[in-house]
């Protein structure tokens, strides 16, 4: 159905037209939640209360492009969760991301243990380095280069200029540049020496 | 372009062009500036690198499914559903039948406010009244010549009777009748023998002659008895006797009062309803 009419189905009170919309962009925003608070149990509760923010919100939506109207919310939720993680410094090891869950889904039959092994080190690096960065640059980098968001978009999620949001990419992507280069012996052979 | 020297404007050129997101002349400003200086090519095809190293993070599967339960939304929902519902029932929102005639003066009759609607009523009513007790005064005054009138229309009588009650008709008209009684008498004593010669039955047909002649103007059929050469007088008497000098002298006053009353009142309803149009409108606009 037509992403418009659902919306307006959605204001009358029609809980199944608007999570028609939720099942449309649940993987793009849980990805998104995901790669900016780089734990699992808290992308899934950050991307659950945008979609109800999201919801109650509806009314202010004056049209435009929908899906930077609702990632929006799922960026800003994500900055007030991560806050909300830094004021809870004294998280114990129960809180610690439960890493099985994510090897299983991501495991590669077909490659050996060794190979596996240090597939594993290298995204936890880069996920390391994106987690470094401060959260205009983090929510750039991952918007553009690990979800593939136009520039444009990016300038509308963040309310940025476009010019900024190009800014803020080269630095964030200088300084994962740096983070991994710190860690090269981490690094694929061909990004070895080039990184250094 | 020096390496040293990558400003801020320098930076949005380098991250489009990694993306492959330049003009041509753009693209040609950075391969030269690369060809120029090692650390400028150092730097664009480590950025390179490290984009492709990010775009090969895996994307992450659902955990579950953030579908919203009615639970989690309960209240903004309640609250759509039954402004949706009004919105439905809106008067705008749904076809009705066209009016009929009778419909639209029905609603234009109970339109406007009903405090000032119900006050033109009151009015219209007192009105009414009004003219119910102008109606019912005029009914009293003229109840002795309508008498006559039915008189006037019988069959002929003697003329004893018809002076008998032409002097009943005097006494009960009041002081104007007297003198035309009066003047009656005079005339007859004036011409006795005219009075003499005449026949008995002539003279009772000419007096019902005379009280048709004279009905438009309510004429008591005393004045019938008068003779052709008395005409001036009788005619006065007729002036005399138009309804509203007849009244009694008591209810003059209340007459006046009644015709005050009846113009204030009409000018009242009207005021009251126009004023109750006016302001049901300014409400609605």
């Amino acid at each position: 159905m037509d992403q418009d009419k659902l919306i307006e189905r959605s204001l009358q009170g029609d809980l199944e037209a608007f999570n028609q919309l939720v099942i449309e962009y649940q993987g793009l925003g849980y990805g998104v939640a995901y790669r900016l608070l780089d734990d699992p149990d808290s992308a899934a509760d950050a991307l659950q209360d945008s979609f109800i923010k999201a919801y109650r919100a509806l009314d202010n939506y004056r049209g435009g492009n929908f899906k930077s109207w609702l990632m929006r919310i799922v960026v800003n939720t994500c900055y007030d969760h991560l806050r909300s993680r830094q004021r809870k410094r004294t998280e114990s090891l129960d809180d610690l991301p439960v890493e099985e869950e994510y090897v299983a889904q991501l495991t590669d039959r077909s490659e050996s243990p060794h190979e596996y092994a240090e597939r594993r080190e290298l995204q936890e690096l880069i996920a390391s380095a994106i987690t470094s960065l401060p959260e205009v640059l983090r929510t750039a980098i991952v918007l553009r280069d690990v979800e593939g968001y136009a520039y444009e978009e990016i300038a509308e999620i963040t309310s940025a200029a476009v010019g900024t949001v190009k800014s803020r990419i080269n630095r964030a992507r200088g300084r994962v540049r740096d983070y991994l280069s710190k860690n090269a012996e981490l690094l694929p052979s061909v990004y070895r020496h080039s990184l250094k | 372009m020096d390496p040293q020297s990558l400003n801020s404007v320098d930076e949005d050129l380098v991250a489009a062009y990694v993306d492959g997101d330049v003009s041509t002349e753009e693209r040609q400003r950075v391969e030269a500036a690369m060809a120029a200086s090692e650390q400028v090519a150092w730097e664009v095809n480590t950025l390179r690198q490290t984009v492709e190293l990010l775009q090969d993070l895996p994307s992450v599967p659902l955990p579950r499914s953030f579908a919203l339960t009615e639970d989690q939304v309960a209240d903004v929902l309640q609250e759509r559903r039954a402004l949706a519902k009004v919105n439905v029932s809106l008067p705008g929102n749904v076809e009705t039948a066209p009016e009929s005639p009778w419909q639209r003066f029905l609603n234009f009759l109970n339109g406007g406010d009903l405090a000032l609607r119900n006050a033109a009523a009151l009015a219209a009513v007192l009105l009414l009244l009004v003219f119910a007790a102008e109606f019912q005064i005029q009914q009293s005054q003229l109840g002795p010549a309508a008498g006559g009138e039915q008189l006037s229309s019988a069959p002929a009588e003697p003329q004893s009777q018809v002076t008998a009650i032409g002097g009943s008709v005097a006494e009960q008209t009041g002081s104007s009748s007297d003198e035309q009684g009066t003047s009656e008498q005079v005339a007859a004593a004036e011409n006795p023998q005219e009075n003499a010669d005449d026949d008995p039955v002539i003279g009772v047909m000419s007096t019902s002659e005379e009280d048709q002649q004279t009905t438009d103007a309510e004429q008591a059929p005393a004045v019938a008895a008068l003779p052709e050469t008395g005409s001036a007088s009788a005619d006065s008497s007729q002036q005399q006797l138009s309804p509203t000098e007849t009244a009694d002298p008591a209810a003059q006053p209340f007459v006046s009062i009644l015709r005050y009353a009846r113009i204030l009142l009409v000018l009242a309803v009207i005021v009251l309803w126009l004023l109750s149009r006016t302001r049901s409108r300014s409400r609605r606009a």
